[in-house]
Formats: C-alpha cells, sequence, structure tokens
C-alpha cells in the first residue's frame, strides 16, 4: 500500500458540485466556442451557441465566485488519508506540507525520483496551477464579455488597452488553448496518479483505505482497511 | 418675411441646378441620418443650408484647408466622385475649398500663398488627410520646399478644427502598418502628432479607407452649420457614427444567427447572400454606421456587394499599432497574423502546435507510468521529504511517531515507527511480486 486513503473530507460535497459544474460549463463553452470561431456544424446555429456560450460563460463566472467565497467558508482535508480539516482556501496557498517538495514532485513525476513524494492535498505543482485558474477563468470573462458587448462604454479602456477587439478575439482563442492544455494534463495526472480510487471519490464519493496522515505530525500516521 | 425670401431665392438657385424641392428635403434628411443627430431636425438643417449657401453666394464663405499628408487621395477621390447633387455638393458649396492639392485648379507658388493668407485671417476648418511622417525630421513628406509636419503643425495651430479624414489620418493606416521601411517613415496620426506638438486645436477622428463621403458631411455640417463640435467618442471619433458595429446593422446579420454562412466565393451559399462571416468578415469588431448610411448615394456597401468587411475603420489615434492594415491582414482569415521576427503566422498555428506537442508528451508519458507499473502500485511513499532527510533539524514535520493501522473490523493495532517501515516494505515487495508474477515473471 503506498497510496494514502481517500475519504470524503478531502473533496466535500459543495467542491464536488462545483466541480462538476466547471466540468460541465468547459466542455459546453469549447464546444460552442470552437462553432463560434468557425461555424459550419448542422442544427448547432450561431444563435444556438452564442445562447449556450454566454448563459455558460456566466454559469462558470457565478460559480467561480461562489467556489471563492465557500474556499474561505467551508472547511476540507489539507491531505490525502485524513478526515482532520482547515479552511479550504489554504489548499491552494504554500503550506509547511509542502515545504521543499517542489523538485521531488518534479523528479518523481520525470521517472528521476523513486518514491512517492509526501505532501498535502496538492502538491506545489498543483497549487500553482489551480491558484491561477481562478484568475485565467475571470480574465477569460472579461474578454468575453467586451467581445460580447464590443460597443460598451464598460469595456472601451480594455479594449483599447490589449490593441482593439482583434487582440481581445485573439487573446480570448489563446486563452481557450490554456484550459485545453490545463483540462488534458489534469485529466491525465487524475487518472494516472490519483487512479481509480481518486476519480472515484471526486465524482461519486466512494471512500478508499490506503495510509493515513496526520495533519499535525505532517507524516504518515498509519494505514486504513476499514473502508 | 426675410425668411421666405430666403427660401424663395434659394429654391431659384437649387432649380437652376436642376434639384427640385423634394429632392432638397430629401437631401436634409439624409444629412440629418448621416449627422444621426438627435439634436437636428430636417427643418433646422435645411434653414441652415439655405442660409449658407446664400451666405456663399454673399461672400461669406466657410473657408476649409484640404491638406495631403502621406496618403493616396483615395478621401479625397471618394468625396470628389459626385455625379448629381447631393450633400456633398452642397456642402463643397458652402465652403471655400481654399487649399487642396487635388482639386484645386491653381498651383504653385500662389497656392501656396493662399493657405498662408487663410491660415492668417483664421476661423476655418483644416482636413487633414494621410499619415503624418515624422521620419527624418518631417523629410520623409517634403512640400513646398518644407516638412509635412510644418505645414500641418501651421495650418492646424490657427484652424477651429482638424477633421483627420481617412484611417491614414486617424493613426498611420497603412503608412503605419509594419514593413520594412514603417520604423523609418515614423507614421501617426493627426491627434498624436499635435498632442506631441503641443498644439490643443480639437481633432475630430473620421476613419474609413476611405471615409464615407457623408460622415465628412456630417461633419462639416455640425462644424459649419451648427457651429459644434459634434459629440466625440473616447477615440475622438464622432459618437454617433462610430459607436455601433457594423455587424449590429448588417443586412445579413438573420443568416448569421441562422447559421446560413458562405464558405467559399463562387458557391451556392454567396449566391443566396448568405453571411460572410467564415470569410473573415470584420463586421462584428469593427465600429462603423456603414451598414445604414451605405456608400455612393446610398446604393450598396461592401457587404451588400459581397464582400467580407475588412475593417478600414479599425484606427485607435493614440496607439499606432491599433492599426486597421496591422489588425485586420490577412483579411480573409478569422484572426490578424502575429509575427516573431520575420515569422508571420496565424494564432492557430500555434495554439494547435502547443496542445498537439503537449498531447504527444502525455502520451508518452503515459508509457512511462505504465512502463514503471507505478498506478498498479509498484510504488513506495517515501519515509521522509528527501529535505527533511537532509536537513532533519530543521524539519517541520515530526516523524517517528507511533503508528497505528485500523483493521477492516475496525479494531486497531499499533505499531512503532520502525516496525511499520519493515511492513510498508514487505508489502511493496509482495505487490511487486504479484505483478511480476501476474505477468509471467520478469
Amino acid at each position: 500500500m503506498a497510496h494514502l486513503a481517500h475519504y470524503k473530507e478531502t473533496h466535500p460535497l459543495p467542491f464536488v458540485i462545483t466541480h462538476y459544474v466547471n466540468l460541465a460549463c468547459f466542455v459546453l463553452l469549447i464546444i460552442s466556442g470552437f462553432i463560434i470561431h468557425f461555424p459550419g456544424v448542422p442544427l448547432l446555429s450561431m444563435g444556438v451557441c452564442r445562447g449556450v456560450h454566454i448563459f455558460c460563460g456566466f454559469v462558470l463566472l457565478i460559480n467561480l465566485v461562489v467556489r471563492i467565497i465557500l474556499a474561505f467558508v467551508l472547511k476540507s482535508a489539507p491531505a490525502n488519508g485524513t478526515r482532520q480539516t482547515t479552511t479550504d482556501v489554504k489548499n491552494f496557498l504554500p503550506s509547511k506540507d509542502n515545504k521543499h517538495t517542489m523538485v521531488e514532485w518534479l523528479k518523481f513525476y520525470l521517472f528521476i525520483k523513486k518514491d512517492h513524494p509526501l505532501g498535502g492535498k496538492f502538491n506545489p505543482l498543483q497549487r500553482i496551477a489551480y491558484f491561477l485558474v481562478p484568475f485565467l477563468v475571470l480574465f477569460m470573462g472579461l474578454t468575453g464579455l467586451a467581445l460580447w458587448t464590443p460597443t460598451a462604454p464598460a469595456f472601451a479602456w480594455f479594449i483599447n488597452a490589449v490593441g482593439g477587439a482583434m487582440s481581445v478575439r485573439i487573446i480570448h482563442y489563446i486563452m481557450m488553448f490554456v484550459f485545453i492544455v490545463f483540462i488534458i494534463i489534469h485529466v491525465y495526472m487524475a487518472v494516472s496518479e490519483g487512479g481509480k480510487p481518486m476519480v472515484a471519490n471526486m465524482f461519486a464519493r466512494k471512500e478508499h483505505g490506503g495510509l493515513t496522515y496526520d495533519a499535525e505530525t505532517m507524516d504518515i500516521s498509519g494505514e486504513d482497511k476499514s473502508v | 418675411m426675410e425668411m421666405e425670401d430666403t427660401h424663395a431665392q434659394f429654391m431659384a438657385m437649387m432649380e437652376a441646378r436642376g434639384v427640385s424641392r423634394r429632392d432638397f428635403l430629401k437631401l436634409c434628411g439624409a444629412v440629418v441620418a448621416a449627422a444621426g443627430a438627435a439634436q437636428l431636425t430636417v427643418p433646422q438643417v435645411a434653414q441652415a443650408l439655405e442660409e449658407s449657401v446664400i451666405g456663399a453666394k454673399e461672400g461669406k464663405l466657410y473657408p476649409v484647408i484640404w491638406i495631403e499628408g502621406a496618403s493616396c487621395t483615395g478621401c479625397t477621390e471618394a468625396f470628389a466622385q459626385i455625379d448629381e447633387p447631393d450633400p456633398a455638393t452642397v456642402v463643397l458649396e458652402m465652403i471655400s475649398l481654399n487649399y487642396c492639392e487635388t482639386l484645386s485648379a491653381a498651383a504653385g507658388y500662389s497656392m501656396e500663398e493662399a493657405k498662408e493668407q487663410t491660415i492668417e485671417a483664421g476661423n476655418y476648418i483644416l482636413v487633414y488627410e494621410g499619415a503624418v511622417l515624422k521620419g527624418w525630421d518631417g523629410q520623409a513628406l517634403r512640400v513646398a520646399d518644407a516638412p509635412g509636419t510644418e505645414h500641418l503643425a501651421a495650418a492646424a495651430k490657427n484652424a477651429n478644427a482638424v477633421v483627420a479624414l481617412g484611417s491614414c489620418a486617424v493613426n498611420g493606416g497603412w503608412m503605419g502598418a509594419t514593413s520594412k521601411v514603417a520604423p523609418e517613415v515614423g507614421a501617426m496620426g493627426v491627434q498624436k502628432f499635435l498632442s506631441e506638438s503641443g498644439i490643443s486645436t480639437p481633432v475630430i477622428n473620421v476613419p474609413g479607407c476611405p471615409p464615407n463621403p457623408e460622415w465628412l458631411v456630417s461633419v462639416l455640417v455640425d462644424v459649419v452649420l451648427m457651429g459644434v463640435i459634434p459629440e466625440l467618442n473616447s477615440m475622438g471619433k464622432p459618437a454617433l457614427i462610430f459607436d455601433q458595429t457594423i455587424h449590429d446593422n448588417c443586412q445579413r446579420r438573420g443568416h448569421f444567427e441562422n447559421g446560413e454562412f458562405v464558405y467559399q466565393f463562387g458557391s451556392e451559399e454567396e449566391k443566396k447572400g448568405y453571411c460572410l462571416y467564415p470569410m473573415g468578415c470584420r463586421g462584428p469588431q469593427t465600429n462603423a454606421n456603414c451598414g445604414v448610411v451605405r456608400y455612393n448615394h446610398r446604393r450598396s456597401w461592401c457587404v451588400e456587394s459581397g464582400a467580407p468587411c475588412i475593417g478600414c475603420c479599425e484606427a485607435n489615434p493614440v496607439d499606432s499599432g491599433q492599426n486597421w492594415v496591422e489588425v485586420n491582414t490577412p483579411f480573409f482569415s478569422r484572426h490578424r497574423d502575429l509575427r516573431i521576427g520575420d515569422w508571420w503566422f496565424q494564432p492557430e498555428t500555434v495554439c494547435y502546435g502547443v496542445t498537439a506537442i503537449v498531447a504527444a508528451a502525455v502520451v508518452v508519458h503515459g508509457f512511462g507510468v505504465k512502463a514503471s507499473g507505478r498506478m498498479k502500485g509498484k510504488v513506495k511513499m517515501e519515509e521522509k521529504r528527501e529535505w527533511d532527510a537532509k536537513h532533519p533539524d530543521r524539519a517541520a514535520a515530526q516523524y517517528g511517531k507511533d503508528k497505528t493501522i485500523i483493521e477492516e473490523d475496525g479494531s486497531t493495532t499499533t505499531l512503532s515507527a520502525e516496525e511499520f517501515q519493515k511492513k510498508m516494505d514487505a508489502d511493496y515487495e509482495a505487490t511487486v511480486a504479484a505483478i511480476d508474477a501476474k505477468k509471467g515473471g520478469k
């Protein structure tokens, strides 16, 4: 047994729901976005795609705001394999659990280091990625709103600052690929590193036994075979 | 009584030119539409036009100086190609074009003298067409034995207003677009040049390549007849003309919403007049009222005649980089080209390229993970963090505490750290042996 246990405390229900909403929005936004970029899919007219795109865009932004507020309000486990909880936002900031482990994680992923590094729920690379996502989504939302209402005085400053509506369009387009690349890596890592127990925990809220972790001592505290 | 006099006199003049009362009122309506002004009404404009034409006859013309910068004279051509009396001719009759390189009959010394006299007298409008070239101390454009920039500065200083006519005059246009010589000639718009030179004359930016003559007419009606500067937006363009997108007023917009598009010129879809968006139409990001005003006496305009909008009205007066040629070429692609050194590419190329590389890297890594057997359990949890192991005195974590094993039935066993580690190692060996046995030995 080399993996930490997966408990519900790792991903409390509200965060599972916001994650579902993100998933649905991103899939719909990317599909409708491609069609808006270059239309030509029968039955999916521009009107339908723009409607879906704008609706999902707003849902994604509202979901982001809700998720950020919840991160400060709700508690979740700071690591896999523990039922202890801390304020959720701490999982996205540097922590003592992860001190000096970034290089170890890189080495582990590149097959230079053999043993699985010890650390918090998200490793330093994940924390960087997940910390950036809200800002990317907000920026994406700003470019999206500017494209949606290109003549609104509220966005004139932004459109001019980046060099015109064409630049906004290109930024919006490139940002989509940033999200696509993020999703490719995210899904791949979740499946290859987390495996079935992690995916089942995230989506179906199934618990899975494994090593346990103590958030106080920041060390393995034993093993749980009961779930 | 006086009013009626003017009116009769004016109508006589118009009739002499073959313009009926009906034509004249249509024209006034067009001016109001072109100006788009809510505060203007047709009778007001009619009266103003009548008075100005009468005034013109009495020698009270409003002087206009029209200077060509680095231009192709296309804007002049667009304004001058008039085959019947329309707003433009009326405007030409209500102003005194004291200096215009293209249209004036005279040339040389006497012309320059006329210009100087007009500047000295003041109370005139300057129309500037083409880019301002600052390169080589203004010598990149030399007219009448002086740098072009000097002509502009001198004429702008005394003017009531400067109309920057055409996208080149707004921010450099074609002259400002990237090329080998662009950095040397230093093309820029009138507004930027004047603010750099410390001249505070108000600038009215009228972009377009060429700008619709009716836009200039509406500006002149405002400035000359109404005596006001039209309401300008944040880019110094008349707000009523340039605060809407081509897309919003496009006659093909219905096809856009329905998903009916032209994908190739000469196709069945093109015959049906479908939306030109996939052909690279810049309508959604170009601000102008072309679809409402249309060109050539409101006969037609680019999109109506079957060409996608190429965004010729995109021009930010203070940013030469937001130049319509720069941001819209190649015209028939969805995006502009980006550039790194001499490499020009569509954003799509890089986006798909990078995504493909990432996807390929993920596949390769996947084979690595499979070969390592990590997913199946051929991996150990490290005993201590590597840094902590090397710096035991500075480690934040406390290792070596007793470990608790929770069995399947819920009972617990406690082991010391060393015993637990031995058990972990044994578990690992067993897992590896089981995996290798499944594979048929290794």
